[in-house]
């Protein structure tokens, strides 16, 4: 097996799920938001988000809190500094492999 | 490829981000305020019912300069607003201003706009007649407005044109005692009636786009 395909291998599943990246990617470029703005960045469902939501709180990549802006209840999501770092990592292989394809591509 | 896509979309969600502040029109409808309260202040300042000391036009600018400059940097009536009007309809996202100011290079092409407008000003108050002054003051406005569409100027750029106005025309009065500060409020408060309504305009069009969510 080439390196590059055994780093194919090692990428983070949780974050590599469409939904997943996305939200990662949201997050990853502001400090916080909230459920509602994901919910329209990502174009996902409210249940479709809850879930991915839970899935990376519980692997610890994401931050959730509820709080309040003047009345409104607010559920507040942040990317935590192990979810940060898995992004990055993550983007990192995927680096690998696209440079890695450019040299497939410019050798034909 | 993929790699381009990836960061292309974290630029794009910043970006959107950033831009999201002036989706609704408030902070163009606070800083129009703030413009307006200002041209009105110079107004009055300069007309026959005030009679001020030596130094009094020049406190009284550094004053509304720190009130505009406290809007910009705490904008605490603004986040009120928006906890009742945006986060319902369409969401929060924490401001990127300290990151946008750390990551932002200087746009040139803004600065010579500036000066542009401030030339245009200044060549305007020369003239006696008010109602140049008012236009002048729409025409910043659209300037502003066209600018921030072609450009991607923040909004914010209407309170610093404004900012840079009045502090010239006041060292140009202390140094020229011709300069018309009277007619510079003509200017201000055309510019902060034109912020009016096009804060105006953007929400009541966002509230027509974004109705509240049923829960």
């Amino acid at each position: 097996m080439t390196p590059e395909l055994q780093e194919l291998a090692t990428l983070d599943r949780l974050i590599h799920e469409p939904a997943r990246l996305m939200i990662m990617t949201v997050l990853y470029a502001v400090p916080e938001a909230d459920f509602i703005y994901l919910q329209r960045e990502c174009g996902l469902t409210q249940g479709n988000l809850s879930s991915h939501l839970a899935k990376l709180e519980e692997a610890g990549y994401v931050m959730i809190t509820k709080t309040f802006k003047g009345k409104y209840p607010l559920t507040i999501c942040s990317l935590t500094q192990k979810g940060r770092e898995a992004f990055e990592e993550y983007v990192r292989k995927m680096q690998v492999v696209n440079n890695s394809f450019k040299e497939v591509r410019s050798e034909k | 490829m993929i790699m381009q896509q990836v960061t292309d979309s974290v630029l794009q969600a910043e970006r959107r981000a950033r831009s999201y502040w002036d989706i609704d029109g408030l902070a163009t409808l606070a800083q129009a305020v703030a413009v307006l309260l200002a041209g009105l202040w110079f107004w009055y300042m300069n007309s026959d019912a005030w009679s001020p000391r030596r130094n009094s036009e020049l406190s009284a600018i550094v004053c509304i300069m720190a009130i505009i400059l406290d809007t910009i940097r705490r904008p605490g009536v603004i986040s009120w607003f928006k906890a009742k009007i945006t986060y319902p309809r369409t969401g929060y996202v924490a401001p990127l201003q300290q990151a946008s100011l750390k990551g932002r290079r200087i746009n040139l092409n803004a600065l010579w706009f500036a000066l542009v407008v401030l030339a245009l000003w200044a060549a305007a108050l020369s003239v006696e007649t008010p109602w140049v002054c008012v236009a002048v003051g729409v025409l910043t406005g659209l300037a502003l407005w066209w600018s921030s569409i072609r450009e991607k100027f923040a909004d914010v750029d209407i309170l610093g044109v404004s900012c840079l106005g009045m502090l010239a025309a006041v060292l140009l009065n202390a140094t020229h005692g011709s300069f018309h500060l009277q007619r510079f409020a003509f200017v201000l408060i055309a510019l902060g009636i034109f912020g009016l309504l096009k804060g105006t305009v953007t929400l009541l069009r966002y509230l027509r786009r974004n109705p509240v969510a049923q829960a």
